[in-house]
């Protein structure tokens, strides 16, 4: 009786063992060779001067090509041109006008204003791309319209709202580009639908679906433009468990969406860049090319002319790729 | 002892110490005092967290200077020069609302130990903070130090009526080279 009991668990157990393989095969398997990360230009190094870096977090490009840069623990913005080559930086450590503690995330609008999050400060300040002081907005708070750490910034093509992803607050917030209060999206949680566990970015394609780096529920999430669940990525059918399997995350921190609707993740502690397609599939993930034992690649986005750029913040510099189609 | 002091002090130094090459300084005007915590936590990650550790700190108005070492998972703490150490309930706290699990709270502190009617105590020099200290073989091997002024590294325990409890690893004379 107890050999038939015995056998009888392990056929059970073989069995889940089987399904559970066949799912986590399923889940990871691709859409197949698609396109490729080519690393084509890496710059900056660590330092004060200009066009040098003190832990780079966000960035993001104005309509005209030109990169800024949330040069992070240098508390100030830089501008760059697409090669690498700075044009300006701005901004110094303090909480007055157009200074700032923790500067971790920038965001362009259609006419080349720059939205720049202040981690430490809870408010968003607006610059003009020459750096010129416009505007400010923020509170400290759980409450709607008031936010507890913007770690991250994503505004919509056709220049109307703002999405700040809540670190603390675990949600993203809707924004017009004047300051109003518009909608949450999502709500603190695990595994679930919709729910964030310490969000750190926020990204608008084409058709104004908004992506989330769910980055400690180790997955993206997709949303329609009023905010409602669409689907979601890693970890086993986005349930968000970490791993370093293709298809799965660990900490994704970044992302940003091209043109074609393909989606860049920057797998922050799996230390790799990935593409996945407009459904979620992976086309090609990227290994960082240096030891680390901190979080990186950061945050991604994606230029004028396709190419895909990283902050590499454990190593002070700018990652550059193009993304071929095969 | 001698073997216990040079194994404790040598885990000291590669746990707390290695990879913490840039410590982030929190209130750049204050004076550094030379009183320090170490935090072991679980969770320390990615940068965000490691702001939002920094964040907690900066509003309690008591820290210089803080350094992470997010593989061994361990923080660094510096108190401002004269500041009353933080106790061991509201360091947690910063933790947990850092979004990190707080474990061990460690201790290194310049000041006396001295003996009581109710057992030992430590005098921390630079702010004349009082703690209890538990009498374990430490205690017992260093009697000679009583009275001296000393660096105690202990780990600090939740206690009622006192910011921590120390249980002593080690004492050495103070100005004695780890």
């Amino acid at each position: 009786m107890r050999g038939v009991a015995y056998r009888l668990a392990v056929a059970v157990a073989l069995s889940i063992f089987t399904v559970l393989g066949l799912f986590i095969w399923l889940d990871s398997a691709g859409a197949g060779d698609q396109g490729g990360f080519k690393l084509v230009m890496a710059w900056g190094k660590t330092g004060e001067a200009p066009g040098q870096f003190r832990e780079p977090m966000g960035l993001a490009f104005d309509p005209e090509g030109h990169l800024f840069v949330a040069d992070t623990r240098n508390a100030r913005i830089q501008k760059f041109t697409q090669d690498g080559d700075v044009l300006l930086a701005w901004g110094r450590s303090g909480d007055g006008q157009g200074e700032f503690s923790k500067p971790v995330d920038v965001a362009v609008d259609a006419e080349g204003n720059v939205y720049v999050s202040d981690y430490d400060l809870d408010r968003i300040q607006v610059f003009t791309s020459g750096g010129s002081y416009l505007k400010q907005w923020g509170q400290s708070g759980k409450e709607p319209g008031q936010f507890t750490v913007a770690a991250g910034l994503g505004i919509d093509r056709k220049g109307e709202r703002i999405y700040l992803a809540e670190f603390y607050n675990k949600r993203v917030e809707a924004y017009s580009l004047d300051g109003t209060f518009l909608f949450q999206i999502g709500e603190p949680g695990r595994v679930w639908s919709g729910a964030m566990n310490y969000p750190t970015d926020a990204a608008v394609g084409e058709e104004g679906y908004i992506y989330v780096a769910d980055a400690y529920n180790n997955r993206i999430q997709k949303f329609t433009p009023e905010g409602k669940f669409r689907d979601k990525w890693g970890g086993m059918f986005g349930w968000g468990i970490p791993a370093s399997w293709k298809g799965w995350f660990r900490v994704p921190s970044g992302i940003a969406v091209d043109r074609q609707g393909r989606i860049f993740v920057a797998d922050s502690a799996n230390h790799r860049m990935v593409a996945l397609s407009p459904k979620g599939h992976v086309l090609d993930q990227w290994d960082l090319d240096l030891p680390t034992e901190l979080f990186s690649p950061n945050r991604v986005a994606v230029g004028p002319d396709g190419r895909v750029f990283a902050t590499d913040t454990a190593h002070d510099r700018i990652l550059v790729f193009e993304f071929q189609s095969f | 002892m001698k073997l216990r002091t040079i194994l404790v002090c040598s885990f000291a130094g590669i746990v707390f110490t290695s990879s913490m090459a840039e410590a982030k300084v929190i209130s750049p005007s204050a004076e550094k005092g030379e009183n320090k915590i170490y935090i072991r936590a679980d969770g320390l990650a990615c940068y965000f967290c490691a702001y939002g550790m920094e964040r907690f700190f900066k509003q309690s108005g008591k820290i210089a200077w803080y350094d992470m070492d997010m593989k061994k998972g361990v923080v660094e703490v510096g108190f401002i020069k004269g500041k009353p150490i933080l106790d061991v309930k509201t360091l947690k706290q910063y933790v947990h609302d850092a979004g990190f699990s707080p474990r061990e709270i460690k201790a290194e502190l310049a000041g006396r130990l001295t003996q009581t009617n109710d057992g030992y105590r430590f005098q921390v020099t630079e702010t004349g903070q009082s703690f209890p200290v538990e009498a374990n073989s430490v205690v017992q091997e260093t009697k000679e130090l009583v009275g001296r002024e000393v660096i105690l590294t202990a780990i600090a325990k939740e206690a009622q009526g006192a910011p921590f409890k120390l249980v002593p690893e080690v004492i050495r004379p103070r100005g004695s080279v780890q």
